[in-house]
């Protein structure tokens, strides 16, 4: 979550805040991570590692 | 399957539960499927109903389990399972809609995909269970199209016992 907004990359959230530890409940920041999904604020960031977050899919989900 | 069916006597099963409540369940169509990591995937647990069973009653039984169980913690299971147990407790026999169907597939995929534990969550009960034992579900809904989730006709007759007519003034006491 913190390397994609530092990168200008909006994911949406609502239990994340940059100055609280990331709790991962609320899963609205579920993001494809290399075909997996996971919450993106408590999965740190790796090189060379593939989110996808702006998917038709993901969206779907988020407006459920 | 069918071979652990055979040996335990179980020869009029219609449907296996295997691996718990939010392991796999099969019906008698597909007893011919393994017990194998590539195909069911099993710590042992072997639940079987037999053709008496209403396998409605039983996923319906699975949703109250889950929502009762869900550890509270993520909101797609917290709030998913217990959505889920809805409209089982509102749709008495005959009386679900076909909408009711539709909101469990869709809350069947959140948890699958977005709840914390999605591989130890409810995937089962209503969402393949309505594929595989359409009948058990199909008698449930009143048309198999579109129906309103609210009955005004229904809730209009289940007040009548309680609403007596007004005795006449000067009639005689009953």
């Amino acid at each position: 979550m913190e390397a994609a907004s530092a990168a200008g990359v909006y994911i949406p959230h609502l239990c994340h805040h940059p100055e609280f530890k990331p709790h991962g409940s609320c899963k609205l920041c579920t993001v494809s991570i290399g075909g997996r999904l996971g919450a993106a604020c408590t999965n740190k960031a790796a090189e060379g590692m593939k989110v996808e977050s702006e998917t038709a899919a993901l969206n779907a989900d988020r407006r459920r | 399957v069918r071979q652990i069916l055979i040996d335990c006597g179980a020869e009029d099963a219609h449907a296996v539960q295997v691996s718990g409540p939010s392991g796999t369940c099969i019906s008698f169509r597909e007893f011919d499927r393994r017990i194998a990591f590539e195909d069911l995937a099993t710590a042992g647990a072997f639940m079987v109903f037999s053709r008496e069973r209403d396998m409605f009653e039983v996923a319906r039984n699975f949703t109250h389990f889950f929502a009762h169980e869900s550890c509270g913690f993520c909101t797609p299971c917290r709030v998913g399972t217990s959505l889920n147990g809805t409209p089982w407790t509102s749709s008495p026999p005959g009386k679900g809609s076909a909408y009711d169907m539709n909101e469990m597939k869709n809350i069947m995929h959140i948890l699958r995909g977005m709840a914390i534990a999605a591989s130890a969550t409810p995937r089962q009960p209503g969402g393949a269970d309505m594929e595989k034992f359409p009948e058990a579900y199909e008698k449930r809904l009143k048309r198999l199209d579109f129906e309103p989730a609210f009955d005004l006709d229904g809730a209009l007759c289940r007040r009548a016992p309680h609403h007596r007519p007004r005795r006449r003034m000067g009639a005689p006491r009953r």
